[in-house]
């Protein structure tokens, strides 16, 4: 992973998404996906912004396939985790823990 | 809010919205997202307001980082705009011309050749148009220049140096403006040698008589002061004097004050009335100041002095003016047969009238300024065969341009566009070596012609460079281009496009263009060579006189100091005898006028022998020499005596004759003894005796044909100008501290002029064949050289793409022979024909240029053969480099390389 490039919160949230997503992730369920989770409003403009950025980086890539009735023909973009992604995703939750260690409330005080 | 939501559709405008934010590569997945979700998710679950009012949120929510990302991917995309041809293609010239300059900077070495090529080609043709403009093209710089004409004498039947010009005499003259109607006005002018004082020095300066109309005619005003106006030539006017801005500086120091001044011009006293502008010469250069002159009718008819210049009554032709004094000149010969027998008069423009020997001069720039041209033709041959290689070479790229939409008059136009740029460069290139070339020639150029204006790169210098650079494109560019696009699609785009195969019609051309480069580069070389063997014989022809070590001076002596002939004849007699007793002197004498020094007096004669009568009389060039002439010079006296100091004017009247006359007129008798007649009207004939027989020299120009030359004692007809020339035994100007000496202690006031060795006399008069045959040479070694360079480009370039087929064959047991004749026979075809065609247009033209040749015939043998035979062997030379290297070809090495 690029040295010093951490990962935004909500791209980290976006990774999760794609995470549990799977094969079935594009632009809508990927948006939803958030939205059931994180119980928050998110614009489909921001979702794609971040997707963009992402693969800008090599986390994640993407391809279209063929459109359904629904979206009028239009195609959709599915996105998949790449193993970079993955890496980072796991050294993200790694930093996050290592900084939050010693302040858990319920935590021991060293050598008590 | 939509109308159609009953139809289960998302709300179009906000879609609207978002599609103007979004880039057109993420606009369907995003708004089928969106539509998806709305119909799918949202619109069932919330019903339709509350589905609009998601939609219409999400859109605005989304429309920021929607354009932020437009915003992000743009500097990431634009690189590789310009790699998509057909979009940089669809745009206009100024793409045009930077894709041109990519290109050209990506074939740097194409392009610096090429550039050279051409720059040297151009910068030639415009040196040289540079150097003919004043001559040949500019506008005169009189008023209204189409309307003047100049007019001269005629002798029919006479073609001596300078054609059948000749002066017109007062009487005739004032006939002319009697009886003459073309014309609104008419003046008249001559030129003398005149020595002035007033100035810092005395000096002998070449004074302009002309009639007091004259200046009025040409409409030209003065500088400073005023011009010389009708009634400045009436007999009882004040002497007045025009100077020219020339004499004005250096001899009165550009006094602003001299308007007023006196200045004493063959001992009289003129007064300086103006000075004319710095670009003025009439009627040449070498004239320095003007006095007003008098018509006077009646002086007695015959020896004219005289020439004219009229400006036209508008709308008279000069044709019309022309035939109008033919047909004066015609009533005058019947009018005074004893006098204007065999004269005619003739009217021509004034360009044409000024510069001395007009249709030799016309005829020597033109075939230079042809010259160049056709080395410019061939180095454009040259670059067009480059253009053609590059283009064969640029197959691929051309068709993948097609591919993709590009037309092919699109394909043309960037091509086109390519040559322009090229051209434009060397042109600007072309120029800067001509403004560096313009003035070394300037300085050779004879200063006594007349011109109008100066030598140099002027505006229509400019315009020329562009012209011809543009011409230059339509002439190496247009005919490749076409050719390029004229391509097979398939077959270029076919992987690895086979490398053997060259375009029959691209081969067809170039080989047309290596022909006509070799044929033009024969053309030139023959051309050269014969003008080099006309020089040649020039330099190595027998004069008839022995230059080494001969001092040439003119003198004149003012009339109103030598009034009578015994004067002048003291005056000589004396200096020659103190300079003949000088020690570095082993001979002196007086001569009139000096051989090969542009200058000739004509003597008509008859044959007493022969009972002929005055109108048989044949012409003769007349020469005054005194006693030690022939010793002097070392002419030898082959019959008979030369003159003694015994012939004068109380003596009877004795001639010698070249072995020409005495050849042709006494081919049986002794010349010596026989007796002529000499016919010099107005004066009567006069009967002489030959005493003496002396060898030919050659007098005029070096291409005369020597004809009869009668030679006078000078002390029996002593003249008051007269060239000295002494025979010394050192070298000849180590003499002249003597002459001056000599001269000086007899009259301190004596200007002596035209200090030469009689060798330098010599080179003058070949200095304009030799300079034009060394330019000629070197334009002729330039073509060949491009043409060599032709050939050996296309021969080389034809055995690299043939370089499999090589390996092919030697494989197949080919020997390096074998290729090697293959190969240079193919260059040997194109040469014997560009050879044959070069020889045949050299052979057709070369009437045109007989008039430049001496002592050759323009379709000379050896010439005809030795030339096109080492052509031959330079062009053979050329292709032999690369059919050497056809033979070094390893064959499995050109097998695999396919």
């Amino acid at each position: 992973m690029p040295k010093g490039d951490f990962l935004g919160a909500f791209e980290e949230i976006v990774l999760l998404a794609l995470v549990h997503l799977g094969d079935d992730a594009y632009g809508m369920t990927i948006r939803r996906e958030i939205e059931e989770r994180a119980k928050r409003t998110v614009s489909i403009g921001a979702v794609y912004s971040t997707l963009d950025r992402l693969e800008a980086k090599g986390l994640v890539s993407s391809l279209y396939a063929n459109g359904s009735e629904a979206r009028r023909g239009r195609a959709r973009r599915y996105f998949k985790l790449e193993p970079e992604g993955a890496r980072s995703l796991e050294r993200s939750r790694e930093i996050l823990a290592n900084m939050r260690r010693g302040l858990e409330p319920e935590s021991e005080l060293p050598g008590s | 809010m939509s109308p159609r939501t009953d139809r289960h559709t998302a709300p179009r405008l906000p879609e609207l919205l978002l599609n103007l934010c979004l880039a057109p590569e993420d606009r369907f997945a995003l708004t089928g997202d969106l539509n998806e979700e709305y119909l799918l998710f949202v619109r069932p679950a919330r019903g339709r307001i509350r589905a609009n009012l998601w939609y219409w949120r999400q859109v605005v929510t989304s429309l920021g980082p929607s354009l932020g990302r437009r915003m992000r991917r743009r500097p990431r995309r634009r690189p590789k705009r310009p790699r998509r041809i057909g979009d940089a293609m669809i745009h206009g010239l100024w793409q045009d011309i930077r894709f041109a300059a990519r290109s050209l900077r990506k074939r740097l070495g194409f392009t610096t050749l090429a550039v050279a090529t051409l720059a040297l080609g151009i910068g030639t043709n415009i040196a040289i148009f540079s150097t003919l403009n004043p001559f040949l093209f500019r506008s005169l710089p009189f008023e209204d220049p189409q309307r003047l004409v100049h007019l001269f004498g005629v002798i029919e039947d006479w073609e001596g140096f300078g054609g059948d010009q000749a002066r017109i005499d007062h009487a005739t003259f004032a006939d002319v403006q009697d009886q003459a109607t073309s014309y609104e006005e008419l003046g008249a002018y001559t030129y003398a040698i005149t020595n002035i004082t007033g100035g810092d020095e005395p000096e002998h300066v070449t004074a302009g008589y002309v009639t007091d109309n004259m200046f009025n005619i040409l409409g030209v005003q003065a500088a400073l002061g005023r011009r010389i106006v009708p009634g400045d030539g009436e007999e009882s006017a004040e002497r007045v004097v025009v100077l020219s801005d020339g004499l004005w500086r250096r001899s009165f120091g550009a006094d602003p004050d001299i308007v007023g001044k006196a200045a004493s011009i063959n001992k009289n006293v003129h007064t300086v009335i103006g000075v004319m502008p710095a670009g003025f010469n009439f009627p040449y250069g070498g004239v320095r100041m003007w006095i007003p002159y008098r018509i006077d009718r009646t002086a007695e008819r015959g020896q004219g002095s005289l020439l004219g210049v009229g400006r036209l009554e508008p709308g008279v032709s000069k044709e019309a003016a022309h035939a109008e004094i033919a047909g004066i000149a015609n009533r005058l010969k019947s009018a005074y047969p004893a006098s204007n027998e065999n004269k005619g008069m003739r009217a021509v423009g004034l360009r044409e009238g000024l510069i001395f020997l007009f249709d030799l001069v016309r005829l020597a720039f033109l075939a230079l300024a042809a010259s160049v041209a056709l080395v410019l033709l061939i180095g454009c041959a040259n670059v067009a065969n480059l253009v053609l290689a590059w283009g064969t070479a640029r197959e691929r790229e051309i068709a993948v341009r097609t591919a993709m939409g590009a037309g092919r008059w699109r394909i043309i136009r960037q091509l086109l566009t390519e040559n322009a740029l090229l051209a434009l460069i060397a042109g600007t290139l072309g120029t800067v070596i001509a403004i560096l070339a313009v003035r070394p020639i300037a300085a050779v150029m004879p200063g006594d012609l007349w011109r109008a204006g100066a030598i140099t790169v002027d505006g229509a210098a400019l315009a020329f460079a562009l012209i011809i650079s543009l011409g230059t494109v339509l002439l190496f560019g247009l005919v490749p281009a076409l050719q390029t696009t004229r391509t097979n699609l398939t077959d270029a785009l076919k992987e690895g496009g086979r490398s053997g195969s060259e375009g029959t019609a691209g081969r067809r051309l170039s080989n047309l263009l290596v022909v006509g480069e070799i044929s033009m580069a024969m053309f030139l070389l023959l051309g050269a060579a014969l003008l080099i063997k006309s020089v040649d014989n020039m330099t190595e022809m027998d004069i008839g006189l022995e230059s080494e070590n001969v001092l040439t001076a003119k003198v004149t002596l003012p009339r109103a100091d030598y009034q009578n002939d015994s004067d002048v004849l003291t005056l000589v007699t004396n200096t020659l005898e103190q300079l003949s007793a000088a020690s570095t002197v082993s001979s002196a004498a007086a001569v009139y006028p000096l051989p090969m020094n542009f200058e000739t007096m004509g003597v008509g004669f008859t044959i007493d022998a022969l009972g002929e009568e005055p109108d048989d009389a044949h012409l003769a060039s007349g020469h005054w020499a005194t006693p030690d002439y022939f010793r002097t010079m070392r002419i030898p006296v082959m019959a008979g005596r030369g003159f003694t100091a015994q012939d004068t004017e109380n003596s009877p009247t004795v001639v010698a004759v070249n072995k020409a006359l005495a050849e042709r007129y006494w081919p049986d008798a002794n010349p010596v003894g026989q007796r002529l007649t000499l016919h010099d009207p107005p004066a009567e004939p006069t009967p002489a005796t030959v005493v003496g027989v002396v060898g030919d020299v050659i007098q005029g120009g070096l291409y005369d044909e020597i004809g009869p030359q009668v030679y006078f004692p000078w002390l029996q007809d002593p003249s008051r100008g007269f060239y000295l020339t002494l025979a010394t035994e050192t070298d000849a100007l180590d003499a002249v501290p003597t002459l001056r000496g000599v001269v000086w202690g007899a009259d301190p006031t004596l200007p002596i002029s035209a200090i030469r060795s009689m060798d330098e006399v010599v080179t003058e008069a070949l200095g304009p064949f030799q300079g034009m045959a060394l330019v000629l040479a070197l334009l002729a070694g330039g073509a060949l050289v491009l043409a060599a360079g032709g050939i050996y480009g296309v021969i080389a370039y034809s055995v690299s793409r043939r370089i499999h087929e090589f390996g092919v064959r030697t494989a197949l047991g080919a020997s390096g022979r074998h290729v090697i004749r293959q190969v240079v026979g193919q260059g040997a075809r194109l040469t014997v024909i560009g050879v044959g065609i070069g020889m045949g247009l050299a052979f057709a033209s070369g009437r045109l240029v007989s008039n430049l040749l001496y002592g050759i015939a323009p379709a000379d043998a050896a010439t005809f053969i030795g030339t096109p035979l080492f052509l031959t062997a330079v062009a053979l030379l050329a292709t032999y480099i690369p059919a050497r290297r056809a033979t070094r070809v390893d064959p499995m090495e050109a097998l695999r390389g396919e």
